[in-house]
């Protein structure tokens, strides 16, 4: 009960932190943001590329718990896929094959202890971070006159580096402020090329390996398309933006390959960590089976040719809300 | 800024135009630079500048960070510019006003962009010769390690400005034409808390300026030439004034009391010797203050101070109590300085719009657009 209070509890603050930063952007986003870098470079030896880069690092490591929740979800999840695909299989001339692969599918995931949103939480948080740092370098050094009058009311009175602006946003001999494909050569090329593959390096890393040739071959196609696709955006980047993402994903490369090993850049894919997770899914499943609790549900609902009779359906439909009750309890 | 018969504006779109000061306060749709066939200007940020039968201003525009700014000298019988070349340009920024002494023209820049002779300096000082037959546009220069945003000022044959590095320079201008041997030569400098961009203030022998690190400082000159105090300490009869926002807006002096806004819309009154505030608590304006107050006379209760908002309106204080008294209303912010003349105050808003308005009532006279001077949609 206190587990689910808690976790109700966790959601209910999550959303509103997110309703929160959508319509008070600038107060609980860019605020914060304008306000750590300027600080930073103040720390920093007012250099605005390494408080772009200390930035960065302090997000990440902010971040690594949900990272490593990510990356064991997903692990589990790769563990789960033999299973998976024997399911896919067993359902796929049934009628209602598709609610129950779903319900299936999700019965599987709590009992290995795999949350599907957990594997999307560092990539959801990291968009709002993306597109407030974008204007937060705009803001933190502005252009015009006007931009650094506004500056003013961004800054918080406390701020030991409010008086400390404008700041210089030079570094290594380029301008972060100014578009990446300003910049001189050979940062003009080489921070799009470095950011596509660090990208690259990052996705592939990460990867999930997959039973189906489709899925397989879609995911393949990803790893490449993306990181291309993001290499010419980078052109259209304010350069401390693309040295923020630069840096963010060779650390988020380096926590993963900590926690799962390097196999997967290496070819490998997740190395002897990936054969403990495999083992810990495929005892918790059993584990659920042994308790009774069917994690494919044929042996309850459908017969030995793997049709279900009408009879059966209409009895486990009279049994399910029992069941939920039973669980409830 | 008001010279002759006339209002001088310069507007965001890059034109230099004027406002009859009579009753009507009509347009002068016949003067207006640059006219057409003429280069284009960037936005004009600074209050043009009339000298006689001159009216000088700079602008800058930037593609990127590849900025050029254009200073120039018209005539204001009909608007054509006295220079052969038109405008002096500069691959730099030019964000604050241009001052003029004689025949020599002063205004700030941020660094040069693409010299032949590239230094470290980042920001100027120019002085440029204004006589239209000028054999060498170019006086001297002197170099800051910040980029001076601010409008400098000339008194005594010093030029007087602060640069975004914080430091606040005295620099010779080299006799009446700038051409004496100490022309462009630091006398003395002091560094504040903060970047300076607020245009200073010289009066009875003080300088009064104010700094992004929430300070105002009153600067005593006889002090400073003496070698009285040093660069970063206050001397005898100086003092400096914490408040909780950035000082952008040039201060006014009236009646022995000084008026300074900041950029958090605090207005304080303040004693000009000894940086004591003369009100119980500062007068507050929605908005920011990063124009010049102007005093106005009301009939029957003295002078107040309109202070413009960045936001909207313009605020009215009493100038001995501070209480707030009836304002102007404005659809637009205004971050340029009020002016006024007699019973009439003007304004130029952060959308082009030119407002003339009756003291007396607070009622609108007249509305038109800066850059086409058809009425105030």
């Amino acid at each position: 009960m206190g587990t689910f209070v808690s976790r109700r509890f966790l959601i209910i603050v999550g959303i509103a932190l997110i309703a929160a930063a959508i319509f008070r952007f600038n107060l609980f986003v860019i605020g914060p943001m304008v306000n750590a870098l300027v600080l930073l470079d103040k720390i920093l030896f007012s250099n605005f590329g390494l408080a772009i880069i200390f930035f960065t690092v302090t997000v990440r490591l902010l971040m690594i718990p949900l990272t490593v929740m990510q990356t064991r979800n997903m692990r589990k999840m790769s563990a789960l896929q033999p299973r998976m695909k024997a399911m896919q299989e067993r359902y796929k001339d049934h009628p209602d094959g598709r609610r129950l692969q779903s319900s299936e599918t999700m019965k599987m995931y709590k009992s290995a202890g795999v949350s599907p949103v957990g594997c999307l939480g560092p990539m959801v948080l990291q968009m709002p971070i993306w597109f407030g740092l974008y204007r937060a370098i705009f803001k933190a050094v502005p252009s015009t006159p006007e931009g650094t009058a506004n500056l003013s009311a961004i800054l918080y009175g406390w701020n030991p580096a409010a008086s400390d602006v404008p700041l210089d946003s030079m570094f290594i001999g380029m301008d972060l402020v100014d578009l990446v494909s300003n910049a001189p050569v050979p940062y003009n090329f080489a921070l799009p090329i470095l950011v596509g593959a660090s990208m690259w390096a990052q996705q592939k890393i990460s990867a999930m390996p997959s039973m189906d040739a489709r899925s397989a071959q879609t995911n393949q196609m990803m790893l490449w398309l993306m990181p291309i696709m993001f290499g010419f955006f980078t052109f259209q980047f304010p350069a401390g933006l693309a040295v923020y993402i630069l840096f963010s994903n060779l650390i988020g490369v380096a926590i993963t390959a900590v926690i799962s090993g390097p196999g997967a850049l290496l070819g490998t894919r997740f190395g002897t960590s990936a054969a403990t997770a495999t083992a810990a899914v495929e005892a918790s499943v059993t584990a659920a089976e042994d308790k009774g609790d069917s994690i494919d549900g044929t042996a309850e609902v459908l017969g030995e040719n793997g049709r279900r009779s009408d009879r059966q359906r209409t009895r486990s439909a009279r049994r399910k809300p029992r069941r939920r009750r039973n669980r409830r309890r | 800024m008001i010279s002759g018969d006339y209002v001088y504006i310069g507007a965001k779109d890059g034109r230099i135009t004027r406002l009859s000061l009579e009753q009507s306060g009509s347009f002068d749709s016949t003067w207006g630079f640059p006219a057409a066939g003429l280069d284009t200007l960037g936005p004009i940020y600074g209050t043009p500048r009339v000298d006689g039968d001159r009216v000088f201003g700079a602008s800058y525009d930037c593609d990127g960070l590849d900025c050029e700014a254009q200073v120039f000298a018209v005539s204001t019988g009909d608007g054509s510019p006295l220079w052969p070349e038109v405008t002096f340009k500069l691959r730099t920024t030019v964000v604050g006003s241009v001052a003029v002494s004689g025949d020599v023209v002063l205004f700030g820049t941020s660094e040069i962009d693409n010299e032949l002779d590239p230094s470290d300096a980042g920001g100027y000082l120019y002085a440029l010769d204004a006589a239209p037959d000028a054999s060498r546009r170019v006086l001297w220069r002197f170099p800051t390690t910040g980029a001076v945003w601010g409008t400098p000022i000339v008194s005594d044959g010093v030029v007087y400005f602060g640069d975004l590095d914080g430091v606040f320079h005295a620099v010779s201008l080299g006799g009446e034409d700038g051409r004496s041997d100490d022309a462009g030569r630091q006398l003395w400098s002091f560094k504040a808390g903060g970047a300076i961009v607020a245009e200073p203030l010289i009066a009875d022998g003080k300088i009064y300026f104010g700094d992004f690190s929430d300070t105002f400082y009153a600067l005593d000159i006889a002090t400073r030439e003496s070698g009285g105090s040093g660069s970063e300490l206050l001397g005898s009869g100086e003092w400096s004034f914490n408040s909780d926002g950035w000082f952008w807006a040039t201060p006014v002096i009236n009646q022995g009391v000084l008026y300074v806004g900041t950029l958090n819309g605090k207005f304080y009154a303040l004693d000009p010797d000894t940086g004591a505030e003369r009100w119980a608590r500062p007068g507050s304006v929605i908005g920011q203050i990063v124009g010049s107050a102007a005093v106005i006379n009301e009939v029957g209760r003295g002078i107040a101070l309109a202070v413009p908002s960045g936001k909207d309106n313009i605020f009215v204080f009493d100038g001995q109590t501070g209480a707030g008294l009836n304002g102007f209303a404005t659809d637009g912010g205004v971050k340029a300085s009020v002016v006024v003349d007699g019973r009439f105050l003007y304004v130029h808003t952060v959308d082009d719009d030119l407002i003339k308005f009756n003291i007396a009532d607070r009622s609108q006279v007249s509305c038109v657009d800066a850059e086409t001077g058809a009425p105030c949609a």
